[in-house]
């Protein structure tokens, strides 16, 4: 064991540990969500609906990856009212009648109505936007609806979506910010 | 007999890895015989349940309170993937240098390719052993995932055998060769071998990137994992293409940093002036080979990133927007000190020569351009602050910084970071010549314009759609700023050769007068890559999230969550410290007497 060998190690070895010390020490040590859970929640009645609709918003459903203030996908504070207007635009090719019913059309055809801005790159008619009932996402009808009841609440219009919360799968549902590092 | 202990090793390897996957293959294997064993849960699929992806719980996988499952499997995969990457980069480079030898008629380049391949062969060893650990883990802690994948990719592992079996005749052959095959058409066939050897190789990784890839981007299933019988469509998923490119490229980089670090070691402990030449010659056109390689590899990382995004907007965003952003910035920290080394690295060369002097005023500007470049590369643009501190900022973005953060200015920084290590290669390369064409100075010009106008054209890009066009549009920089800093490249290159073709010598070129720190930014280039391939390897596997099989096949086990990156860092780190001890233990192997095979 030379010198120099031991000069060349003790150098690998100090920029592994600075690397190591930047990602530990620099780096915020953010939290990735938690896996989906299969646990029944007890919601009761309409607040029961919304509290779950917000964790599915927030977990689960990713809604809140794209629809934030990053300007990736439009904001849905006020979506029961910019959803009339839209039903009434001649670029809306969707068949719902009521703000309702267009949440629920958006959920499964994204492309239904596209926001002027926000369609695929070159190809402003087609939304970027998954089905979130199938594949990846998966949304269930119950945390569809729940969904629904937390945009109608955030708009400030009554709740008319009257699902059944009790029991359901909340997959996803639990919010990222559920401390699991003690678990670990 | 101990000349044979390697070849015995590898045998013995293949012979583990047929047995685990004929044990796969027999019916009764996840039969759930045994109070070990467990079945699949019963919520499967109801009609054509044998081939949709089964649906599990926890008490699915097998428990071990000896190792954590995950870390198992994650270390074996990962000392796999980088003895592979070795074994996949190192016969690249050796045929590339073979094929320079019979072209340029020099004796050391030959002499470097073969002293290469002998330290390769112990890697290949070391690859086959880790390759049936991976594989034992894997079926011992995943079971049901491996027989679902099985189910779909298992005309696939028989190609992957045929392509290991040829790829060991071909190395056989090739090493054994080497010195009887030495001139004329004998040379040229042991060039082929190389070639077949090579195709074999990459042949492996092409088939196993199938099933990685499969894994994050998942088709010729249905929606429930049902596979449809197209194993082509299962093959050629969406993120196939982009990881093979992505992989190659980083092969032969990594590849030549490898044998840079050997060079540079053996520079280090050389006694006599020509041991001393001899390996900072090959240090040099290691690295040169190395950052050559480094210098396409973003792009093929942009395809790759936007294969990911048009599979599935939401793994995109995971990817880059979500909790691993921050990861980027600890990849630009490090590709960012590859590209400062690799420039410092030139900048020694500089000393090789006398005409070198005539350039060394400029090395601050470079040095300046690439330093400003860096620290944009790694601005974040989140800030994750105290309430107090985003009260004072007035938000989550610094208001003048912030705009440094994002995608466009990021792409701009790295394009130019990029041409500033090519105009330092390019004033390392006319260091010792003195052109004699009579048009040099317009040409000289020429380059200049050219740079020059491309710096322009990828400032404006980056500006324009980064910062005054739609949202929508906001990468949409990155592919003429990649094709501006090509073409920048390739007609600088062009008119370079054309310049000092016939070019005087300044004055003489001595190979070994280098500083000794100068080794350091070799050895730093290679602890890096194998740092950052580790780190990558858990961003690529994390993005899947909770899913074995994305969107079709869900983790089930305890050890479904993502951990944070400073736990990956830190598993990385103890895998990089494991794996390059062996590698110097590989190094010192094949560098001990009697270590020559092929004589």
């Amino acid at each position: 064991m030379n010198k120099r060998f031991l000069k060349v190690a003790a150098f690998s070895v100090a920029i592994i540990a600075a690397y190591t010390l930047f990602s530990s020490l620099y780096v915020p040590p953010m939290k990735p969500e938690e896996p989906p859970s299969l646990e029944a929640v007890h919601a009761v009645g309409v607040e029961g609906l919304i509290s779950l609709g917000e964790k599915v918003f927030k977990g689960k459903g990713a809604c809140a990856l794209c629809h934030n203030a990053a300007g990736r996908a439009p904001l849905l504070d006020n979506i029961m009212e910019a959803a009339n207007t839209r039903i009434a635009s001649i670029d809306y090719h969707g068949s719902a009648k009521t703000a309702e019913e267009y949440i629920r059309e958006s959920l499964a055809s994204p492309s239904a109505y596209v926001v002027p801005g926000y369609g695929m790159a070159g190809d402003e008619l087609t939304s970027p936007m998954p089905d979130v009932t199938t594949g990846a996402i998966g949304l269930s009808a119950q945390e569809v609806d729940s969904v629904i009841a937390y945009l109608q609440r955030l708009s400030g219009v009554d709740v008319t979506v009257t699902g059944e919360a009790g029991g359901i799968d909340v997959s996803g549902a639990i919010e990222a910010t559920t401390d699991s590092e003690g678990a670990r | 007999m101990r000349k044979h202990i390697p070849g015995l090793l590898r045998v013995f390897a293949l012979l583990l890895v047929i047995l685990a996957c004929s044990q796969t293959f027999l019916p009764s294997a996840f039969a759930g015989e045994g109070a070990g064993s467990s079945v699949i849960s019963g919520e499967a699929a109801p009609a054509g349940a044998e081939s949709s992806a089964p649906r599990l719980t926890k008490d699915d996988y097998p428990a071990s309170s000896v190792v954590r499952p995950r870390v198992a499997v994650w270390m074996a995969a990962q000392m796999h993937l980088w003895f592979a990457a070795f074994v996949l980069a190192v016969p690249i480079f050796v045929v590339i240098i073979e094929a320079i030898g019979i072209v340029k008629k020099d004796e050391r380049y030959d002499r470097m390719a073969y002293e290469f391949i002998r330290v390769s062969m112990t890697a290949y060893t070391l690859t086959a052993v880790t390759g049936v650990l991976f594989t034992v883990v894997l079926f011992a802690f995943y079971p049901h995932l491996m027989k679902y994948l099985l189910s779909i990719f298992k005309p696939t592992v028989f190609l992957y055998f045929l392509f290991f079996i040829l790829e060991n005749a071909a190395l056989i052959l090739y090493f054994r060769l080497w010195k009887r095959l030495k001139t004329g058409a004998g040379k040229i066939a042991h060039l082929c071998i190389g070639i077949a050897l090579n195709l074999a190789g990459t042949a492996i990784m092409f088939v196993a990137n199938a099933w990685v890839t499969f894994m994050m981007s998942p088709a010729g299933v249905d929606i429930k994992g049902a596979f449809q019988g197209d194993i082509w469509a299962a093959v050629h998923n969406n993120l196939w293409n982009p990881m093979n490119l992505h992989r190659f490229i980083a092969n032969i980089a990594y590849g030549g940093s490898i044998v840079g670090s050997y060079a540079a070691y053996r520079f280090l402990s050389s006694t006599t002036e020509e041991e001393k030449a001899h390996y900072d010659w090959m240090g040099y056109t290691a690295n040169l080979v190395s950052i050559g390689a480094l210098l396409p590899l973003p792009f093929a990382g942009y395809w790759l990133t936007a294969e990911i995004y048009a599979y599935s907007q939401q793994m995109g965003i995971t990817l880059m927007g979500g909790v691993f952003a921050w990861l980027f910035i600890i990849q630009a920290v490090i590709i960012g000190a590859l590209f400062l080394a690799a420039n410092y690295y030139l900048w020694c060369g500089l000393s090789r020569s006398e005409g070198g002097r005539r350039y060394t005023p400029y090395i601050k500007y470079i040095a300046f351009m690439v330093a400003v470049s860096f620290i944009v590369w790694f601005t974040p643009h989140t800030l994750i602050l105290k309430p107090w501190e985003a009260s004072a900022l007035g938000g989550q973005y610094h208001p003048y910084l912030g705009p440094l953060g994002l995608m466009p200015a990021k792409n701009t920084a790295v394009n130019i970071m990029l041409l500033f290590t090519f105009l330092s290669f390019l004033f390392y390369r006319r260091a010792n010549r003195v052109a004699v064409v009579s048009w040099a100075p317009y040409g000289k010009a020429a380059q200049a314009a050219i740079f020059s106008a491309a710096i322009l054209n990828i400032v404006f890009l980056g500006v324009y759609y980064g910062y005054f066009a739609n949202t929508v549009y906001k990468v949409a920089s990155s592919v003429p700023q990649v094709a501006t800093t090509l073409f920048a490249i390739i007609a600088c290159l062009v008119i370079e050769f054309f310049i000092y073709r016939g070019a005087k010598e300044a004055g003489v070129y001595r190979w070994g007068r280098m500083p000794e720190r100068s080794q350091y930014a070799i050895f730093l280039i290679t602890v890096s890559f194998t740092w950052l391939m580790g780190l990558m390897g858990y961003v690529r596997a994390a993005i899947r999230q909770h899913w074995h099989v994305f969107s079709v096949m869900r983790d089930a086990s305890a050890d479904a969550f993502t951990p944070t990156i400073g736990y990956a860092a830190n598993v990385v780190s103890v895998g990089t410290i494991i794996f390059m001890a062996l590698v110097v233990f590989i190094f010192w192997l094949s560098g001990r007497k009697g270590a020559d095979f092929g004589e």
